[in-house]
């Protein structure tokens, strides 16, 4: 696609400007930020959102017709409807019914293999 | 000679033009691109219907008959995995999708002739690797590679999994061939609301294998690095979720059954029309539901998961949202039903596997509606009750579409007619054995016969050697067809350019078609599968 015209360089500089006030941004969030159970999807949100003009500008999707044009946010959905629907199932998961069993027993059994209450950080991420 | 031949035998055709082998394996032409794939699935299908008979002479008795349990495990997996992997995933998209999608848009080549080729070779090298694990030590997973097993069984699972991976982008380039190819190379006259019903089941496949199948890469190299590298994602001692897995590979795998059904449902909307000699009723209804299965397709995985551990909210919003694919799959019914009412029905032996079809993928997809009711499923799950509920839709269902295409197809691809006797036995012969062989196998299920074991108490003998004598009746018929479609390639009677009088735009080239499909550039004035008009199509 040769035919896009003479485009001025200094978008695609202010774009990359956006991306590294926005890499720096998430760092700042990460570090000083104090976002607590926030930050990871705050750092999410800015990735997404960085992708985005990636794929927007650098990869010239918004010069092409609609038909292709719908291929990036398309993708985009599947992915979060994957992500999406198994984390909805992990946090509406029960409690497993067997106890926790006699505390005798307990160092033998690795950590990570109990369940964790509702609600606790490591039913998302692990240990 | 009979100046109606001449379209098909004066010139040199696609299959005479050249014939070195050379000329073969550096081939670009999509039409000898398909007779590849045809002939590679078909090996594939021999492969794991020789593991079926294997499994099912196992089961002939309550005790060990041929083989221990680790065998036994080993030989299930196997039939799986080449049957779903090597067989009907690729199957009715890279063989008769690669012949005659092109001839139906109008089209001298598909988009990336190229990728077209590569596409094979990859095809081959993952089978070849997952073929070398399966003689190196085979592997006892099953073909669905649950964790947290598959990430510690001894047996060679990582050079199959990897195997299935590479298969995985032999089917993303089918699948974005076909859609730019449907998107430019459509012919003068072939606007949107012309495109043959089976251009759009294999678009819709396609639009499926190329958004889910990066998943089922991941998720088959994320178990290889757990298995090779010890990383901890899905076995829980190390942290992981075993369930994860699950969601991973089913998202994959439930639309993957829509990549093996849709193109069956596009192959029915053809036969369908050329031997009711009528076009299709309700064409937009038909192309609308191919996109709604594929849609919805993508909102019930969760239904594989019901007794899994997953969250009984997530079990309840899956199987309300599985149900919404009988809907769908009901108007395609309702609609090569009312096609052939009122038709001019011409019981050739393609319309007799379109029947099986009908027939069995309706008792295949009411099961589908049963076990998605999470309260039955529990009851049911992991039986034979689900053996036959999938093997009622894949066998008697995708299978029954496969051979209607072979036949209503092979005077198009080889130019020679088979024996229509012989073919109408062999027909019979597999509806037949079909319902001997997995019907008793619904009953098992419910009595509570677990899938997966190589024992089972004796009561329950009589109904596994009704099964077992189904399946041999089953390979005979496959014998029947092998030996006498080899026959014919020879002595066959040379077919005329049209030889059921068919309409279908695929008709419109001679057969078998020249080099590049066309003489001259075709214009499809009619709507496909016009009958109205009495003279047979124009040989472009
Ligand atoms: C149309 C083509 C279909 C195909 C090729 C197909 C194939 C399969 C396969 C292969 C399995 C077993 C997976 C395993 O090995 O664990 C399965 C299970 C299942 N299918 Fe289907 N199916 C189809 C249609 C449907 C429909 C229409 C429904 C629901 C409306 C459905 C509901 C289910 C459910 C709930 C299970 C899980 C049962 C269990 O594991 O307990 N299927 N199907
Ligand atoms: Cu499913």
């Amino acid at each position: 696609m040769a035919e896009h015209g003479r485009k001025s360089v200094w978008g695609y500089v202010g774009i990359w400007g956006v991306l590294v006030v926005l890499t720096v941004a998430t760092w700042l969030l990460g570090t000083r930020g104090h976002l607590g159970s926030w930050s990871l999807p705050v750092a999410m949100g800015i990735a997404v959102g960085k992708t985005a003009l990636v794929a927007m500008f650098f990869m010239h999707l918004v010069e092409q017709p609609g038909a292709r044009r719908v291929v990036f946010p398309v993708s985009a959905l599947f992915l979060a409807l994957l992500l999406g629907v198994s984390l909805v199932e992990a946090m509406t998961r029960v409690r497993m019914a067997r106890p926790d069993g006699p505390k005798a027993l307990e160092p033998a059994r690795p950590a990570s293999t109990r369940t964790a209450p509702p609600g606790s950080p490591t039913r998302w991420m692990g240990h | 000679m009979n100046p109606s031949m001449a379209g098909s035998l004066a010139e040199p055709d696609y299959l005479n033009h050249e014939t070195t082998v050379r000329s073969w394996l550096l081939t670009r032409d999509h039409k000898r691109i398909g007779v590849m794939f045809l002939v590679l699935v078909i090996f594939a299908l021999l492969l794991g219907g020789t593991f079926a008979m294997l499994l099912r002479i196992e089961l002939l008795t309550p005790g060990p008959t041929i083989m221990g349990p680790m065998t036994y495990n080993r030989v299930f997996t196997l039939h799986g995995v080449t049957m779903v992997w090597l067989f009907m995933i690729p199957a009715i998209p890279s063989a008769f999708g690669n012949f005659v999608l092109p001839l139906m848009l109008g089209a001298k080549e598909v988009a990336f002739p190229r990728l077209n080729l590569a596409s094979v070779y990859i095809y081959a090298a993952g089978a070849a690797l997952t073929l070398f694990g399966m003689v190196w030590s085979g592997a006892d997973t099953g073909w669905t590679f649950y964790t947290p097993y598959s990430t510690t069984s001894p047996t060679a699972v990582t050079p199959i999994l990897l195997g299935v991976f590479i298969i995985g982008f032999s089917t993303i380039i089918t699948g974005l061939n076909f859609i730019t190819t449907t998107h430019t190379l459509r012919a003068p006259g072939m606007h949107w609301s012309r495109i043959p019903l089976f251009v759009w089941a294999i678009y819709g496949t396609s639009v499926i294998q190329v958004v889910a199948t990066p998943v089922l890469a991941m998720v088959l190299v994320l178990v290889a690095l757990e298995r090779v590298a010890g990383v901890g994602i899905f076995d829980p001692t190390r942290g992981g979720d075993p369930v994860l897995f699950q969601h991973m590979f089913w998202f994959y795998s439930h639309p993957a059954v829509y990549i093996m059904v849709l193109p069956a449902m596009g192959v029915i909307s053809e036969v369908v029309c050329a031997f009711s000699r009528k076009n299709i009723f309700g064409y937009r209804m038909i192309a609308a539901s191919t996109f709604g299965i594929a849609f919805v397709g993508f909102f019930s995985w969760g239904h594989h998961m019901f007794v899994s551990g997953q969250s009984t909210f997530g079990s309840g919003i899956f199987g309300v949202l599985s149900m919404l694919v009988a809907i769908f799959t009901a108007i395609k019914i309702f609609n090569w039903v009312a096609t052939m009412y009122g038709g001019a029905i011409d019981l050739k032996v393609p319309l007799l596997y379109v029947l099986g079809f009908i027939f069995l993928l309706t008792f295949g997809g009411m099961t589908g509606v049963a076990v998605a009711t999470t309260s039955l499923d529990v009851h049911w799950h992991d039986t034979y009750f689900i053996v036959a509920h999938f093997h009622y839709i894949m066998v008697g269902s995708v299978l029954m579409a496969f051979l209607a295409a072979l036949h209503y197809w092979w005077p198009k691809m080889f130019g020679r007619l088979f024996p229509e006797r012989w073919a109408f036995v062999a027909a019979c012969t597999i509806i037949f054995g079909f319902i001997v062989t997995f019907l008793p196998q619904f009953l098992l299920g419910n009595m509570g016969m677990p899938r997966r074991y190589y024992q089972y108490p004796s009561e329950m003998q009589w109904l596994n050697v009704l099964s077992t004598a189904g399946a041999s009746l089953l390979a005979f018929g496959f014998g029947l067809i092998g030996i006498y479609l080899l026959w014919s390639l020879r002595y066959g009677k040379v077919s005329p350019a049209s030889p059921w009088g068919s309409r279908g735009y695929e008709w419109f080239s001679a057969s078998p078609p020249g080099p590049h499909n066309f003489r001259e550039p075709p214009r499809f004035e009619r709507e496909v599968h016009d009958y109205t008009v009495s003279e047979a199509p124009h040989v472009y």
